[in-house]
């Protein structure tokens, strides 16, 4: 039997940040995908031939610049555009475009309130000081529970010492935010219904709760997760890679392939070789063994341990435990392939913003309105939309002179109350978005050569993501931070010997980009050194 | 000038049971004190009513959960009156097809709660623990004043505290508790219960006074602290003749005192002289003077209001201003000339606590109705029949009903007025099918929408809890962080109403912890010598 001192299960942006990480740290890897070609939700797919866009994901987002700089990923060709934060637009014509400019930002804001313009000095400031205070519990593993009567209790009383150190003022700012709903947050700085409602429609997409729901200000510091601080004072800036992600998983597989890793795509794991409660080896579908020290999965949290594995070779409880993790589907993707630019009359020509995207926002209200279909698994009536035109900054992507765009619907269910997603409603779904385009956009309908809506239920049946959870697991913060997965588990060491997560299920979730694949891979890396 | 010629040590705004609990302990400690109520009758949300002629009930508040036993003791309430009519009174979950279910308080109950219900029964014993647990280690926290916002001293004591009785009951249960902070009580009740009544039973308990549905999350939390408030009493217990008693029971303890009450006396402003509390004028023009002031009417009225926006910084102007309390729980009392007959149930259970909650999906359906400015076509209740146990209330053989109606919106489609009759209808119709030819024996009833609680009682929004149960608004951050321990940024200024930490329910806890902070940061002989000071 061949054996490698590691397998990553699934070629996804967090597989292959861990094996690119492990295959530097000197490791033999061998990284295995059942799909035809690397990149997992984010592979890149033709809706008709000439035409790329994302299959699953909208296509922004990059990769904390720790992970991009341990990778050395820019001498592998990796290039990032910084846009301009993205536009919201209204259904009563109104638009709000984000600047990365503080001033032009505030110009922005004053076109609705002088005062929300002056409060968005102190908005900007206290989400840089919330995001600061999160990055050390995002930006690494997070600490294993300390095992030992006394060692535990020292490390419960230096906690609550470092509480108790905390200025009161911080203290009331932390308590909010794991507590308020985002709408409450924002009403405490904002007045105008169009800056809370750019600001919301933000923070809501890929997550399952609305804009009344406790806890739910957490989530607006995400944007602001990567935002380096460098003094522009506007609104953060939306990072593409040049490329399309596409370039992310090229730059990955360069690096892999540079250190000797190995990647088959095309390989099924369906079983887990078991030893004495650790992991051995892989069984692929065609029936062949490949031997590892450690394998990594980045599958899900439940197809890891429910599909991967004979139950009886679980630990007791594990089963029920995993089977408690809540997953929902939350978003649908609509790829476009459009013969040409389409217009935005309301918009200043030239807004730079565009490029960082735009959302279909609609106000609060609305936006209460469609997470509570949501909820009570009604197929969206007035969905919230966030849109990339890729092909704006990568002519690459589409022919010349044509476009693509992607489109993510959130709060679209994965069952519904009555019925099934039948082709019918399908269609409709992708009829609405091209409907609520073509407000903003009038003619855009006339443009499209070509259109696919992927419902949640597609992402679970196409590469296996259970309930279409783009999150792979709600992100509530019952299940964040030492709860992620679940409670007991909380580190990307699992249970089962030499077996980790390394997807997003395990912290920081999908909070931080490639976050869970580098901190599993330096926990493996960190375990070898210390020759155990 | 002095009021009526008299001199105050202390002006209590207000006399409900918080503001009554503050004046009978400012007594004690010897200040002569002065209550003003706006109203013409004593007890604000705490009171006993007449339905009509020979019928009482409770008019808002109807359970005695959590109040002390130390208050009890200190004031002497039993020798000013006070008495029980039922103590320990059992909650049952109502059943559609007459199965009720009783939540267990004894082995024998156990035992048969287990028989209805085998798979859930090791789970129930489990979830109890575990809930006690964690509410036993917050309970101490509801009983003392919050420290002192900025006393890293303080806080470190008590987390360190926290942190040393969670070691004793075990090294798991902080971690358990962290987790449970921000869950929602329905995904809690999802995974370890099959029986969607009791699940339905106790997210009723979880999420009863605020608006958020079961599978919000912090709910969980919610009903942990609820637990830890039962703790500070002495079991659910009615009063003989309702609330009111409670009242007037502490109303005889202040006189007992020496302290004065004044009733329909509505405080226009609070007077500050040299940026010092000097006392207080009424709407009639007439000013009282006292070097201390101590209100239990709600923050936002107090300090916005009475004192005055101008007053004060922003932040705390910011912090009081939002969010507006609004209140989710309407009251509905029946009078009844005859006893109603519960199918299914037996009679020495009629005087029990019952709940209409059938299960998770129709609590979640009727907060979500809540929010959309609507009620439930089936309300989701908690009914007493509190003249089973108390003959006082009603005629003989007549009884009583007393139903609190949860997700009961403040602002609704349509307006009240035009709603009221069908929100009636409902409660009765749903009554009807637990209780069947009870509309045929109601002779009167009223009903009390947020709205009404708010003009009658008082109370800002109809909101009994004053502020939901929430970690940003407990402890120290209730009702804001820069009010968080009862003092005010004006020297002499006071508050002592369920705004205040710990928070609503009939508990007295506010009015007696506000005395507490003033008597350490106000020494008796400081507020005499002042008032002494004063020309007569």
């Amino acid at each position: 039997m061949v054996r490698h001192d590691a397998i990553v299960i699934g070629a996804g942006l967090n597989g292959l940040v861990a094996a690119a990480s492990l295959a530097r740290g000197g490791l033999d890897v061998l990284v295995l995908d059942r799909a035809a070609a690397a990149g997992g939700l984010s592979a890149e797919y033709e809706i008709v031939p000439g035409f790329r866009v994302p299959r699953y994901t909208l296509g922004s987002g990059g990769l904390p610049a720790r992970i991009v700089a341990g990778l050395d990923l820019p001498r592998h060709g990796l290039r990032f555009v910084r846009a301009e934060g993205g536009v919201s637009f209204f259904p009563d014509g109104a638009y709000h475009a984000a600047y990365r400019d503080g001033v032009v930002h505030r110009r922005e804001i004053a076109r609705f309130s002088r005062r929300d313009a002056d409060a968005w000095t102190r908005y900007r400031r206290d989400m840089l000081r919330a995001a600061r205070g999160l990055a050390p519990l995002l930006g690494g593993p997070v600490r294993a529970p300390v095992k030992g009567f006394f060692a535990g209790l020292r490390a419960r009383l230096d906690l609550a010492d470092r509480i108790a150190a905390i200025a009161p003022e911080d203290l009331a700012d932390m308590v909010r935010f794991s507590t308020l709903p985002l709408s409450e947050f924002l009403d405490s700085y904002f007045e105008s219904p169009v800056v809370k409602a750019h600001l919301a429609s933000a923070a809501l997409m890929r997550g399952t709760l609305g804009p009344s729901t406790p806890t739910g200000a957490f989530r607006l510091v995400v944007p602001w997760l990567a935002e380096t601080g460098d003094a522009m004072g506007g609104a953060p800036e939306t990072l593409l890679p040049y490329g399309g992600p596409a370039a992310l998983t090229g730059a990955l597989l360069a690096v892999i392939a540079a250190h000797g890793g190995q990647v088959r795509m095309e390989a099924e794991v369906t079983d887990i070789l078991m030893k004495d409660r650790k992991v051995r080896g892989v069984v692929l579908a065609n029936g062949e063994e490949i031997g590892a020290g450690a394998i990594l999965s980045s599958l899900d949290v439940k197809r890891s341990f429910l599909s991967l594995f004979q139950w009886r070779d679980l630990p007791e409880g594990l089963v029920e435990r995993v089977g408690r993790v809540r997953m929902k589907g939350v978003t649908a993707k609509v790829n476009l392939a459009l013969d040409g630019l389409p217009d935005f009359p309301s918009l200043p020509h030239g807004c730079p913003s565009l490029a960082g995207g735009f959302r279909l926002a609609g106000y609060i209200p609305q936006m209460e309105r469609t997470f509570s279909d949501w909820r009570h698994r009604i197929p969206p009536r007035d969905p919230l939309v966030e849109v990339l035109i890729p092909s704006l900054h990568d002519a690459t992507l589409a022919p010349a002179g044509k476009q693509v765009l992607s489109a993510l619907v959130q709060f679209v269910p994965d069952a519904l109350h009555e019925g099934a997603w039948s082709g019918e409603r399908r269609d409709a779904l992708g009829d609405l978005v091209i409907a609520r385009l073509a407000e903003v956009s009038p003619g855009i309908e006339k443009l499209v050569l070509a259109r696919e809506v992927l419902l949640p239920n597609d992402l679970e049946g196409e590469i296996g993501l259970t309930g279409g959870d783009i999150a792979y697991g709600e992100t509530t913060l019952d299940q964040m931070f030492m709860n992620r997965p679940f409670p007991g588990m909380g580190s990307a060491e699992t249970p089962l010997g030499n077996f980790y997560l390394c997807s997003p299920s395990a912290h920081p979730g999908p909070l931080v980009p490639g976050g869970a694949g580098a901190n599993a891979a330096a926990h493996l890396l960190e375990r070898r050194k210390g020759g155990r | 000038m002095a009021w009526g010629g008299k001199k105050y040590d202390a002006i209590v705004i207000g006399g409900g049971h918080n503001g009554l609990v503050a004046a009978a302990y400012l007594g004690r400690a010897h200040r002569r004190v002065l209550v003003v109520e706006a109203r013409d009758h004593l007890g604000g949300a705490a009171t006993t009513g007449e339905i009509s002629p020979g019928y009482h009930a409770s008019s808002v508040a109807h359970l005695l959960e959590a109040f002390p036993r130390r208050i009890e003791r200190e004031l002497k309430l039993g020798r000013h009156g006070l008495r029980y009519a039922a103590r320990d009174v059992p909650t049952i979950a109502l059943d559609r097809d007459g199965r009720h279910l009783l939540l267990p308080r004894s082995r024998k109950e156990f035992a048969a709660f287990s028989a209805r219900l085998p798979k859930d029964a090791a789970a129930y014993r489990a979830y109890l623990a575990r809930l006690q647990a964690f509410a036993a280690l917050l309970a101490p926290l509801f009983a003392e004043r919050p420290p002192k916002s900025g006393d890293a001293e303080a806080l470190q004591r008590l987390l360190r505290r926290i942190v040393w009785r969670a070691e004793l009951s075990g090294g798991r249960t902080m971690r358990r508790l962290m987790r449970m902070l921000p869950e929602s009580i329905g995904d809690l009740l999802d995974a370890d219960f099959e029986s969607p009544l009791l699940k339905g039973v106790l997210a009723f308990d979880a999420t009863l006074g605020g608006g958020e549905g079961p599978y919000a999350p912090g709910t969980a939390f919610r009903a942990i602290c609820r637990e830890a408030m039962r703790m500070q009493g002495q079991g659910a217990r009615l009063p003989v003749g309702g609330m009111g008693a409670v009242v007037d029971a502490l109303a005889a303890a202040v006189s007992a005192q020496r302290g004065e009450i004044r009733v329909g006396a509505r405080v226009a402003r609070i007077i500050i002289e040299d940026g010092a509390v000097a006392g207080v004028e009424l709407e009639d023009g007439s000013a009282i003077r006292a070097p201390l002031v101590v209100s239990s009417a709600g923050p936002r009225a107090t300090m916005l209001d009475l004192l005055g926006a101008p007053r004060l910084e922003t932040g705390p102007v910011t912090q009081l201003r939002s969010p507006v309390p609004r209140g989710a729980v309407a009251k509905v009392n029946l009078a009844l000339e005859g006893r109603p007959e519960f199918t299914g149930l037996a009679p020495e259970l009629y005087g029990a606590r019952l709940i209409v909650s059938p299960s998770l999906e129709e609590l979640d359906h009727a907060s979500a109705v809540f929010r959309q400015g609507g009620f439930a076509s089936d309300p989701v209740m908690e009914i007493i029949v509190p003249s089973i146990a108390d003959a006082t209330l009603a005629p003989q053989g007549h009884h009583v009903v007393s139903i609190l109606v949860h997700y009961t919106p403040y602002e609704i489609e349509q307006g009240w007025q035009s709603r009221r009759e069908v929100f009636v209808q409902r409660v009765v119709r749903a009554l009807e099918h637990y209780a069947p030819g009870i509309g045929d024996i109601m002779v009167a009833g009223e009903i009390l929408t947020p709205p009404d609680i708010e003009n009658k009682y008082g109370l800002a929004g109809g909101d009994w809890h004053q502020g939901d149960i929430r970690l940003d608004r407990l402890f120290g951050f209730r009702p804001a962080a820069s009010f968080g321990r009862y003092g005010t940024s004006v020297p002499g200024l006071y508050l002592c109403g369920a705004g205040s930490h710990p928070g609503g329910g009939v508990t007295g806890l506010p009015g007696l912890l506000a005395v507490e902070t003033i008597i350490e940061e106000m020494p008796a002989g400081k507020t005499r010598q002042r008032n002494e000071e004063e020309p007569a």
